[in-house]
This record gives C-alpha cells, sequence and structure tokens, in this order.
C-alpha cells in the first residue's frame, strides 16, 4: 500500500511545471513556442501557489494505492501496449476478458470459470458484430483472430 | 410559418424508418465510450452518400441529436461522458447512480434534453436570419477568452482545490500543444513518434474518464450499486419534478443556445456554463456535485438546446457552431448544397424538411431514451470484474476505431493509468480533458489576435479593449474568485 501526502504532490506539480518550462522556452522557433512558454509560466505560478498554501496546512496523507491489487491489471496493459498490435486485438482482448474475470473474482469455483469463459466468448462476439461488422473496424489481427 | 408546410415531407415510411435507426443507433452510439457524436455523423456520411440529400441529412440530424443525449446513459451509469458535451452530466449523474436513483437521473437527463432541443430547434426556426449577424461579432480574442473561461468554469467545479483545478486545465492545454503548431508548423514536444500526431481527443477522453474508473473499481472491487438500495421511480413523478425545475431548465436552454451560436464553441462549454451557473443561483449550492438534479437538468437541456442553434452560423454563413456541426457540412456539400441564402430558396424543401426531421428525432429519442433508463439497473448491478474488463475492451476498440491508429490506444491507456494516480494526488480528469479540447481554439484565436494585434496597439491591449472582451474576463475572474471563496468557506466549516 503507497501512502501520498500533500507534499509529495507540491513538489511533483512543481518539478513538472518547471521541466515543462524548461522545455518550451528552450524548444526553438520562439513564435511557435509562446502559447506553451504562457502556459507553462501559469503553471509554476499556480505549483508556487500551492506551495505557499502548503505551509499554512499540515502535511496530511491524502490516499492510498493498492498496488498489489491492481498490479495484474498494469502488467496486462503494459503486454497489451507491446504485444497487442502483433498478436492481435481480438486474441489479446479475450486473454485480458477472461484474466480481469478470473483474477478479480471473488469465488475462483469451476462454475464461475466456465461462466467467465461463456460470458468473454458473448462479450467478444458483442465487439466483433459492432466494430467489424457494423462499423467496419480493420483492427489488427493475428491469423483468425 | 415556413417550416410546417413541410413537415409531411418527414412522415413518410422511408423517412420515419430513417429517423428511426438514426435515433435508436444514435442513443447507443452516444452511450459507447469512445464514439463522439461527430464521430457518430463523420462515421455516417458516407452511408448518406448513396441517399437523397433530404434523407442523407435527416439521418445526420436524427444520429447528432441522439448521440448527444445518449453520452449521458454512460456519463450517468459508469462515470464515462459518451461525449465531450456530458462532462458536466458526470459531475451530478454518477453521484445519483451511486445512491441507488440511475432511473431517476437518466428520466431527467432525457426530459431536459428534449425541452432543450426544442427550444434550439424552435431558436433555429425562427431566428436564423437575426442570430447570424450576432455570430458574425465574435473575433480571435472573443473566441480566445471563450476558451479560457471555459478551462475556469471546470476548474472550479470539477475540484476540490482550484489550484488543481486551474493546474489541471494548465495541463490539457499544454497537452493540446503536442505535436505539428498549425499555424506554423513547427514540431512541439514530441519525444516519442506516436506523439507526432498530436494528442487525439477521444483517445484523451476515454482514456482519462473510463481507465481511471477501471482501476477504482479494481481496488475496491465494489459495483457501483454495492453500498445502495436501488429506488423505485415512477415516470410521471420524474415529469412533473422535472418540468418544476423551470429555474434550471431555463438557465440550461438559454446557456445552450446562446453558446451554439458561437461558432466552435460546442456542447462541452455549453453544459459547463450552465451548470456553472445554476450552482451559483442555487439555494441548495451545498448538494451540486452530490447528486443535485439541478445539475443534471441544466447540463443537458443546454448541451441539446446547443445543437439547433449551431447550425444557424452553419446554414447561413457556413461556418460551423460546433464540432460536429462542422462535420455535417461535409454531409451537406456531397450533396452540393453550399450553406447560404440559396438553402432556404433553391433547396428550401430539403432544408426545412431536415429542420422538421430535427423536431421529430427530439421526440423519438425522448421515447427510446425513457426506454433505456428502465434498463439502467442491470448495468449498474453488473459485477465490478466483469465492467472493468467490459470498459477496458470498450476503450480500446473505440479508441482504435477513431483514426486506425495503435498509437491513440497507446495514448489512451497511457493517460488513462497516469490520470488514475493523478486523481489520488487530488486532480480531476474533466478540467485536463476541456484544456486538451479547447487549447487548439485557444491558440488558433491567440495566434490572430496576436497577428492583427501587431498592426495596432500590441496584443495586451487588443485583447483587453472592448465590451465583449471585458465581459468574458469578468465572467473569468468572477469564476476564479467564486471558486476560491467556496473553497475557502469549506475549508473553515471542515
Amino acid at each position: 500500500m503507497i501512502e501520498i501526502k500533500n507534499l509529495t504532490t507540491v513538489i511533483i506539480t512543481l518539478i513538472l511545471s518547471i521541466l515543462l518550462a524548461f522545455v518550451s522556452f528552450t524548444g526553438g522557433a520562439s513564435e511557435a513556442y509562446l502559447f506553451p512558454k504562457i502556459i507553462t509560466s501559469t503553471m509554476i505560478i499556480l505549483s508556487s501557489l500551492s506551495l505557499l498554501f502548503y505551509f499554512f496546512e499540515k502535511n496530511q496523507i491524502i490516499a492510498k494505492i493498492d498496488m498489489i491489487k491492481l498490479s495484474v491489471y498494469l502488467i496486462l496493459i503494459i503486454l497489451f501496449i507491446l504485444f497487442g498490435e502483433i498478436v492481435g486485438f481480438y486474441f489479446s482482448a479475450t486473454l485480458i476478458f477472461l484474466t480481469v474475470c478470473y483474477y478479480y473474482s471473488e469465488n475462483k469455483a469451476t462454475k464461475i470459470i466456465v461462466y467467465n469463459l461463456l460470458v468473454t466468448v458473448f462479450f467478444m462476439l458483442f465487439i466483433y458484430f459492432l466494430f467489424s461488422v457494423l462499423l467496419k473496424v480493420q483492427v489488427p489481427r493475428f491469423f483468425l483472430l | 410559418m415556413e417550416f410546417l408546410s413541410y413537415f409531411s415531407n418527414v412522415f413518410t415510411f422511408t423517412n420515419l424508418l430513417i429517423l428511426f435507426l438514426g435515433t435508436v443507433g444514435g442513443l447507443l452510439m452516444g452511450a459507447a465510450p469512445g464514439l463522439s457524436p461527430t464521430m457518430a455523423v463523420a462515421l455516417l456520411i458516407p452511408f448518406t452518400f448513396k441517399m437523397s440529400p433530404e434523407q442523407g441529412l435527416i439521418m445526420l440530424g436524427a444520429v447528432y441529436t441522439s448521440t448527444v443525449a445518449g453520452g449521458a446513459i454512460s456519463a450517468i451509469l459508469l462515470k464515462i461522458p459518451g461525449a465531450p458535451a456530458n462532462i458536466a452530466t458526470v459531475m451530478d449523474g454518477y453521484p445519483m447512480a451511486k445512491a441507488g436513483k440511475p432511473k431517476e437521473a437518466l428520466h431527467y437527463c432525457f426530459i431536459s434534453s428534449f425541452i432543450g432541443g426544442v427550444i434550439g430547434i424552435f431558436i433555429l426556426i425562427f431566428f436564423t436570419p437575426v442570430l447570424a449577424g450576432f455570430a458574425l461579432k465574435f473575433g480571435p480574442s472573443h473566441m480566445f477568452w471563450i476558451a479560457i473561461f471555459g478551462v475556469t468554469v471546470i476548474a472550479t467545479l470539477d475540484s476540490n482545490s482550484i489550484i488543481k483545478g486551474l493546474f489541471s486545465g494548465a495541463i490539457g492545454l499544454w497537452l493540446a500543444t503536442i505535436g505539428y503548431d498549425s499555424v506554423l508548423g513547427v514540431e512541439r514536444f514530441v519525444f516519442n513518434p506516436i506523439f507526432s500526431g498530436g494528442i487525439n481527443i477521444i483517445a484523451a477522453l476515454v482514456g482519462l474518464f473510463a481507465i481511471p474508473q477501471v482501476l477504482s473499481m479494481l481496488e475496491s472491487k465494489q459495483n457501483i450499486s454495492d453500498q445502495f438500495e436501488m429506488e423505485k421511480r415512477s415516470l410521471s413523478q420524474s415529469v412533473l419534478y422535472n418540468i418544476s425545475r423551470i429555474k434550471a431548465l431555463t438557465v440550461g436552454s438559454i446557456s445552450g443556445v446562446i453558446i451554439g451560436l458561437i461558432p466552435g464553441a460546442g456542447g462541452q462549454i455549453a453544459g459547463l456554463v450552465s451548470y456553472d451557473q445554476i450552482k451559483k443561483i442555487s439555494k441548495n449550492k451545498e448538494n451540486f456535485g452530490k447528486g443535485e438534479p439541478d445539475g443534471i437538468i441544466a447540463a443537458e437541456s443546454a448541451n441539446n438546446a446547443m445543437v439547433g442553434p449551431s447550425l444557424v452560423p452553419l446554414l447561413t454563413l457556413g461556418v460551423p457552431g460546433s464540432p460536429t456541426a462542422a462535420v455535417l457540412l461535409g454531409g451537406l456539400l456531397i450533396h452540393g448544397m453550399f450553406p447560404g441564402s440559396n438553402l432556404f430558396t433553391v433547396y428550401a424543401e430539403t432544408t426545412w424538411t431536415f429542420i422538421d426531421s430535427l423536431l421529430i428525432a427530439q421526440l423519438m429519442m425522448l421515447v427510446f431514451g425513457l426506454y433505456i433508463s428502465g434498463l439502467a439497473k442491470y448495468v449498474i448491478k453488473t459485477p465490478a470484474n466483469y465492467m472493468a474488463a467490459a470498459i477496458t475492451i470498450l476503450a480500446i476498440f473505440g479508441t482504435y476505431s477513431v483514426q486506425h491508429n495503435f498509437a491513440d490506444v497507446i495514448v489512451m491507456l497511457f493517460l488513462g493509468v497516469s490520470m488514475f494516480f493523478l486523481s489520488k494526488f487530488g486532480f480531476t480528469a474533466a478540467p485536463i480533458v476541456l484544456g486538451l479540447i479547447l487549447g487548439p481554439i485557444a491558440e488558433t484565436n491567440f495566434t490572430q489576435a496576436k497577428i492583427i494585434a501587431d498592426t495596432q496597439n500590441g496584443i495586451f491591449s487588443y485583447l483587453t479593449s472592448g465590451p465583449l472582451n471585458l465581459t468574458i474576463i469578468s465572467l473569468c475572474i468572477i469564476s476564479i474568485t467564486y471558486g476560491f471563496i467556496t473553497e475557502m468557506k469549506k475549508k473553515k466549516n471542515d
């Protein structure tokens, strides 16, 4: 479990603003970067203000993130970004759907696994009908999927 | 009363069938995350090519009106606005659904959409020539300030901290500058080739709203309805209550009509401005953001009231009042119909039949929308793991279908996961999305304003002179000041 305090937020926004302003002010053709310069300068002012306000508040925990619980989903997303185009959308989407349904279900009985498989098949058929048949979207495919 | 003489053209079997298909299809497309009204109309234009101009325009008009309303379905049930126009609907629609009142929230949404939509179309019918002149008064400086106003409004509304809200808006404006500069053609902030085309708005909208919602569902493993009892709400109760909220309906409809007339402004600003206005004048200010019906009524009546007026500058001057109206212009042109006085003389029959069909489309949208409301409980009761998996797959396919570009899907997932962590830091998605949408409008008009100002007294003087500029600047200042005061009061009470 990761705990987030408001000081972390203030520091991250300040660093982000400074980085973006640095890129905007050293970007090149001044006319093209005029608008980004105005925006990033505004961001620095806003993050400085939040730093100022921070001193009037306590350094309290504002949120918690359960990274262990989310890790499976995040790994699936990373794998999709890396291999989704190669292995095809229908194949990878089916795997994502099945894994999320199974891993995040509290009941892991055989009956539920069969039910998950049926739901996955029907849902993927619906997606195929909506996008490939009705809207004629040509998604990346692997063999027949 | 010329429009009345063409009503009979709408009531043919073929035209009614086209209206029916357009309305039901539009509602479903609007409800699917990623399929915005602009995209739905764009997707249908090639299909209308083989139809007669009259039938093609009826189909496009029906899809336009119903996708705007349909976008509220996912906004209310899943906290994912189906289209940018429904961002304001999320703020009170989702809390109402969470409190076990999804059916009631959807009733308000469709009834107020219908009322706002009909008012907007009557404005289109009766005031087209008069209002076209008003739209022309908006120059680059005004459009720049309108865009900034849109960002400040959402920043003050959808955040617990006004600084974080404004910072989120600034992130959105900055994200909009990624890619090629539209005026000078210079490449900016392309750290990776996938960003060379800039950030696609639909990809950002889907990612920023859908993925954080999925991650929250999986983290808490709770269905939307887990902690709440589902309410029983009759349609007649909703109709009576909706009609009694005259203030919210009036504010929504008037805001929608005015903003619809401003070229390029679009439904997202209409919804937000009306939400902001009703919140300021409401006696129940503290209920906003917690499931206040007035918030839904004002936002939905505004984004549908915007539809009719957004066609006024389009039909009379060829200047679209919203991004979807811009795509609709393509639908007119492929049938050889050029905007201007010819539409009301040479093509009068087609034009008036199209406008009349919009009124019938509103009625169909109301009937089918209310029917769909009855099915809301099934969506709400779906287990979190199934819902999370389904949203992820819909988001991936929906985003890919926009430009057939895998990079858009990567951007969508990257922004979505980043937004989840940003939300833990207290930032919200709506100001970022609106900044991204309004960024190009703000920058293009700022650049145009600068070119004009260079021949006059300088950019500062150009941007801050004239009653219209000063009015919009005052509205920005009022919006931020009001946000600060509310935040301070809230902190004091806590």
